[in-house]
């Protein structure tokens, strides 16, 4: 169904997600059996489905075990003036990336994760999230905000 | 040392992988299976699908020379946009670091062809010129040249050469005709020619 590239490839999203490698690993194969048992519609959009899948065993074991729960989202008190355009020209050590990275939410790391290395726009980010753009921008917000309170303001804003 | 934050994620990701063990059993389970196929409508309710696929494939019948040549102009145009969206996306580090666009040109003397300082590049002072390196369109060796917007929006701009064949199917601003767009992948394409070299600009998609 999946050669050994794809299967990186959303292995690599499942570890997003999960901070074990053998909870993303457990994570892949339920989205595998899901995928073989419902497969998308069309043959095109199998790794977006399987993304999907992915992310939807996620929240499903997140509510089932009550770990955590997604960050909500305070989309009133923020000025929704950043897209993903603006982390464009940040810079930071890969040291520095593995500080912040441990502390962001999940939705945060996935955001960075389908940017950076999926090359989603804002608005793909928004339909693969299900959130609705203006709160994915204001995660987008305040990450950089962050990023600003802990490098300064010239290399978080290019 | 400091790099972009994208390139930081992407050499983040690119040392996990699972291991050939892992690969074995997930082959194993299910490599063998196919997807369960989605349910086939009974003949009568395809009827209407296969007349209108024929009435498609009749109008279709009737495109002109010219369509047809307007179609292979898309797709190398289409083409050309997904080798720039590719580069723009990669963000590779820059060969050479510099503001100065006579010197960033002048650093690629080992293209076949004269770089431009065309006046779409140099026309928004607001820009900042951060360097270039090198890279290929649809096979040659092309320019790439690397911006930014006083937003701090990063742009990429390419100059490159095609055979005479291809050339002819790219927009020619001195003929009067408009720059291509393309958008695709999150990114914004615009390509065009001046001069007889081919130009294209690249951006997160909603910048242009």
């Amino acid at each position: 169904m999946f050669d050994p590239a794809d299967l990186n490839r959303l292995y690599r999203y499942c570890r997003v997600l999960c901070d074990q490698d053998s909870d993303a690993y457990d994570l892949l194969q339920a989205a595998m059996e899901r995928c073989v048992k419902s497969p998308p519609r069309k043959a095109a959009s199998e790794i977006a489905y399987a993304m999907q899948v992915i992310r939807n065993l996620f929240i499903d074991q997140l509510r089932s075990s009550a770990r955590a729960s997604f960050e909500p989202f305070d989309e009133d008190n923020v000025t929704l003036d950043f897209d993903l355009a603006s982390l464009e020209t940040t810079m930071l050590e890969r040291s520095e990336l593995e500080a912040v990275w441990s502390e962001m939410t999940v939705v945060e790391r996935e955001i960075l994760y389908l940017w950076a290395v999926e090359g989603y726009s804002t608005d793909e980010v928004a339909g693969h999230l299900d959130k609705p753009r203006n709160s994915v921008l204001s995660i987008i917000h305040r990450m950089r905000k962050r990023l600003r309170e802990r490098f300064g303001e010239a290399r978080s804003a290019g | 040392m400091r790099q972009p934050m994208k390139q930081a994620i992407r050499e983040r990701f690119e040392d996990i992988e699972l291991s050939k063990a892992q690969l074995d059993e997930l082959a194993a389970r299910f490599g063998d299976e196919k997807p369960a196929a989605p349910a086939v409508k009974p003949a009568w309710l395809r009827a209407p699908a296969v007349a209108a696929a024929m009435i498609v494939l009749a109008i279709g019948g009737l495109f002109s020379t010219q369509v047809y040549q307007s179609h292979q102009d898309q797709v190398l145009l289409q083409s050309i946009a997904e080798e720039v969206a590719d580069n723009h996306l990669k963000l590779k580090p820059l060969e050479v670091q510099s503001d100065d666009l006579p010197r960033v040109l002048s650093y690629f003397e080992d293209l076949d062809f004269q770089l431009l300082a065309s006046p779409r590049i140099t026309a928004d002072s607001g820009d900042r010129l951060l360097g270039g390196r090198y890279c290929s369109i649809q096979g040659i060796d092309a320019a790439q040249l690397r911006v930014a917007a006083s937003d701090g929006t990063l742009s990429t701009w390419y100059e490159a050469t095609l055979p005479a064949d291809k050339l002819k199917r790219v927009p020619d601003l001195d003929a009067g005709e408009r720059p291509a767009e393309f958008v695709g992948r999150g990114v914004d394409v615009r390509i065009w020619q001046e001069n007889g070299v081919v130009f294209a600009e690249a951006k997160a998609a909603g910048n242009l």
